[in-house]
């Protein structure tokens, strides 16, 4: 029978592979979720549409159902990504639509007064956004953000499904190998909690000092 | 001697002889087996099976009835203990979730191409082997590199969650790079699409596979493990496992064995090999 010492490794190797998950994903989904805020706040119609269109698509949409149609159905037309890079690109796509709602709810809360002072001024778009929306809107979006790395690292959870060894497989294979469900899965939930609780302290702490008063 | 004495000697020795010779006939009695009177209270049986291997255990869809040579096996257990062949429960198993289930109490036993191995002896018990398979390799009909289970060695093969293959691998071509997907289905698509080489499984399970998608795949065809399938039974029911056993034995005595096996097997996986329970 295997060690403690040697599982506990095997938890750990699992949960680097849950962040890697986790932080790739989340990374694309922000730079993603700028653009398509953008486009949604943006003077062009079609642009907006599409990010509309993108967001509701997504939000309907299982995300495991939506990983198994990349994983197998994407290479019958032609384009075979690795199950990591598979994992990461369907989180990324997905969580996406998400960050872009929270970054429109920002951009939206900034007083239209100061917009339409900056453009009186004549800023442009650009310059706009640069310099007034974007400043204010971050103390808004910063806990909502938070929150959805929080639910993208249990998200990441999915990649078990095609075997990738990250926390959620992990003890899988460890249950398959000691028949010993209740420990293996406690051990899991151990894990992610180290990562989710830290996580969520460091939040609590940013969100205080952020809280500046208007 | 008194009439009476002689009366009650004769009495007494015809009902031994009776108690002896009543289970012979009736297999279905019950022995003292508090698992075997809750199905017989219940009134079916309760088998965790794939609902996923061809010839063994499929569903149909048009029927909804669950075919195939574990089936089979199933159905003939629960006519010998609740006197009717329909009084079966199939549930849809995993090689993930079959054990846990199967001690949990969901299901009374797993007929489910489960290999009868030490690991698992330690968390169940088996009845059988009723098949004897032995686990072989799968790859691309174009691909004529792969021609034994070493030629594995630096290429990625496919293997099923919760089964004993990659482990049996490894022996023999410890460099091979593994991917475990969760179902037969996926492994069969992967091979098809070229994310791996190979999938690694039950000689069996691959010929049924290979039968769904006629001339795409070729299979090596040199079985290098030798893998009797058995019963899952609870660890908390010897005398169950007993009764099982012996309906196995009986089986293969009557012909209903090999009756069986050329409903389902023959003609795909050839010859029969019957197997010898294991006491």
């Amino acid at each position: 029978m295997e060690s403690l010492p040697s599982f506990a490794w095997r938890f750990i190797q699992g949960m680097g592979v849950t962040i890697e998950l986790s932080l790739l994903s989340f990374a694309m989904a922000f730079v993603l979720g700028v653009a398509l805020t953008v486009m949604a706040v943006g003077p062009l119609a079609p642009l907006r549409w599409f990010a509309a269109t993108y967001v509701e698509i997504m939000r309907m949409t299982p995300l495991l159902a939506l990983l198994l149609l990349f994983v197998f159905g994407l290479p019958k037309l032609g384009f075979m990504y690795s199950l990591i890079a598979s994992s990461v690109l369907v989180l990324g796509f997905y969580t996406a639509a998400w960050i872009a709602e929270v970054l429109r709810a920002g951009v939206n809360a900034v007083p239209p007064g100061q917009i339409e002072a900056a453009r009186s001024i004549g800023m442009t778009f650009t310059q706009v956004l640069a310099n007034v929306v974007i400043p204010q809107a971050v103390r808004t979006v910063i806990p909502p953000l938070g929150n959805l790395f929080v639910i993208q690292i249990k998200a990441s959870s999915i990649a078990a499904a095609i075997g990738v060894f990250d926390i959620t497989y992990t003890a899988q294979r460890i249950n398959f190998e000691t028949a010993q469900a209740v420990p293996t899965f406690a051990s899991a939930m151990v894990a992610y909690m180290l990562l989710t609780v830290p996580l969520g302290m460091f939040m609590r702490r940013l969100e205080q000092k952020m809280a500046v008063a208007r | 001697m008194k009439l009476k004495n002689i009366a009650v000697m004769a009495s007494c020795i015809a009902a031994t002889l009776f108690a002896a010779v009543a289970p012979a006939h009736a297999a279905d009695s019950v022995p003292t087996d508090s698992t075997m009177e809750k199905i017989q209270k219940r009134g079916k049986l309760v088998v965790g099976t794939s609902q996923n291997s061809l010839m063994f255990s499929v569903r149909n869809p048009i029927s909804g009835q669950t075919e195939g040579f574990e089936a089979d096996l199933a159905r003939m257990l629960a006519k010998k203990l609740t006197g009717s062949a329909d009084n079966v429960e199939f549930v849809k198993t995993t090689p993930e979730n079959r054990l846990p289930l199967l001690q949990s109490g969901r299901v009374d036993v797993v007929i489910s191409t489960l290999t009868i191995n030490d690991q698992r002896k330690k968390v169940i018990s088996f009845a059988g082997p009723y098949y004897i398979a032995g686990q072989d390799i799968l790859t691309r009909r174009a691909d004529t590199s792969i021609r034994s289970v070493a030629d594995l060695t630096g290429k990625t093969a496919c293997v099923l969650n919760g089964t004993t293959v990659e482990d049996n691998v490894k022996k023999f071509a410890p460099q091979t790079k593994f991917v475990t997907f969760a179902d037969t289905p996926a492994c069969v698509e992967g091979v098809v699409d070229g994310r791996f080489d190979a999938y690694v499984d039950d000689g069996a399970m691959l010929a049924g596979e290979a039968l769904r998608q006629p001339n795409k795949f070729r299979i090596v065809g040199k079985p290098f493990t030798r893998e009797p399938w058995g019963v899952g039974v609870s660890k908390d029911a010897p005398a169950f496992r007993n009764w099982i056993n012996a309906q196995l034995e009986q089986s293969i005595k009557d012909g209903t064995w090999n009756k069986l096996y050329a409903k389902n097997l023959e003609g795909t996986l050839g010859q029969p090999q019957v197997p010898t329970i294991e006491p």
